[in-house]
């Protein structure tokens, strides 16, 4: 069986109170709930931390489904409050904490920012593609990582998503232009830096 | 804009979105002959979209190793153990409307957390261990109301806990089928931690979060 393919009895017999069924639909689900986490959370909050608050709703309100293909759905909105959730508390935590954290790296940051080297430094590839993907709308962003999740077809996005195969296919396209438009400006914005600094 | 201009644009912009979406469907390797016959006619006319689908297929190469990487801590998170609720909501419902509703509930834990405050009447081996300033138990030993007295009494000796505050927060309640109530809460602790050095959270025009050290001075009465 497809990994993804999650059967409606699966389903049905997690939602019934069947603790073995309930594992199986977890470990089938657990990536693409990372992805739609990734998609939503703030940048601070850690995707493993909102991942098992997202397991202790799964288990405490999967009675709540009402019928199996409302399933994925019903994941996705979990994942997306638990998100929201840890978005809000980042945000009040900001707007009353002082950080007292890491005093090393704090020194080397201020160092790296004031002798300008920071940003050539941090030049990174793989974090520069990351954080594009992050600066995609939201309708953007969502399709793109989760159909970096190997198995999942246009399809199964769109049971997660609850749009039609063809707006995922829409979207998957546009997304990716955007995401090679992003790429090449701050391609071109950090070669102008580095002529700059010649 | 004149319409024809309007109409113009729509056609190059949805003959533009066919010609990503095919890209697309080839990166993920979804393509139907078909859809290659179409690149195939498509190339012919303009080879600058091999350029394309070179760019694409990497860019999507370079997504999908980053969102492995970030997404490799998912596969060690399992359910926890213990805490599914097998029964079907129905009854659920029913041990529910036995308690007159969540008001009742509310009514129920003010009354909880109101005797926490009243002197609580301990059996002897409880009154041997907890809340003792300096009782010598094992921590591994203790139950977790003494560690956390402990904890406390150590705390205040050392000047590192100011106390606790009275208030309890709940987060979650919930009926059991026994007719009881689960609720899950917080309990909120003051601590105190003398510093020298100070920073502050703030972010720039790109969103980056970076700290910046606060000034103190024996003046200033609040730094925040």
């Amino acid at each position: 069986m497809d990994e993804q393919s999650l059967s409606e009895s699966v389903i049905q017999a997690a939602i019934a109170g069947d603790r073995g069924a309930l594992d199986q639909l977890w470990r089938q689900s657990r990536r693409w709930v990372g992805a739609i986490l990734l998609a939503h959370k703030p940048r601070e909050a850690d995707i493993e931390d909102l991942l098992q608050v997202v397991a202790m709703q799964v288990c405490r309100k999967i009675s709540m489904v009402h019928e199996p293909k409302a399933f994925k759905s019903w994941l996705r909105t979990v994942a997306i409050n638990v998100a929201r959730e840890e978005g809000r508390k980042v945000n009040r935590c900001k707007r009353s904490m002082i950080g007292l954290t890491g005093m090393v790296r704090i020194r080397q940051n201020q160092k790296d920012l004031e002798s300008g080297d920071a940003i050539m430094t941090d030049w990174d590839e793989s974090q520069c593609v990351f954080q594009a993907v992050m600066s995609l709308p939201l309708g953007y962003r969502e399709p793109v990582l989760l159909r970096c999740m190997r198995s999942m077809s246009y399809q199964q996005i769109g049971e997660v998503l609850d749009l039609p195969v063809t707006t995922i296919e829409t979207r998957l396209a546009r997304g990716r232009k955007m995401l090679k438009e992003i790429l090449a400006h701050q391609d071109s914005e950090h070669k102008n830096l580095l002529c700059s600094k010649m | 804009m004149s319409t024809y201009e309007s109409n113009e644009q729509s056609i190059a912009s949805s003959s533009n979105d066919e010609r990503d979406i095919l890209i697309s469907r080839i990166v993920d390797g979804v393509a139907t002959n078909a859809d290659w016959m179409s690149f195939r006619v498509l190339a012919d006319n303009d080879p600058t979209i091999w350029y394309e689908l070179a760019d694409v297929q990497r860019l999507h190469d370079l997504v999908f190793q980053c969102v492995q990487n970030e997404l490799a801590a998912t596969d060690r998170v399992e359910l926890p153990g213990g805490l599914i609720d097998d029964r079907p909501m129905r009854v659920r419902m029913e041990v529910a409307s036995r308690w007159g509703g969540w008001v009742a509930a509310a009514i129920v834990l003010v009354w909880f957390f109101g005797q926490s405050d009243a002197p609580t009447i301990l059996n002897d081996h409880d009154s041997a261990t907890a809340g003792i300033l300096g009782s010598s138990i094992l921590l591994d030993q203790a139950k977790p109301d003494q560690a956390f007295d402990q904890y406390l009494s150590s705390g205040q000796i050392l000047g590192q806990v100011v106390g606790e505050m009275p208030d309890r927060v709940v987060i979650e309640t919930r009926p059991m089928p026994d007719g009881t109530i689960e609720v899950l809460y917080l309990r909120q602790i003051i601590e105190r931690q003398v510093i020298d050095h100070a920073y502050r959270e703030v972010r720039d025009e790109m969103g980056n979060v970076f700290s910046v050290p606060v000034k103190l001075s024996p003046n200033i009465e609040k730094l925040f």
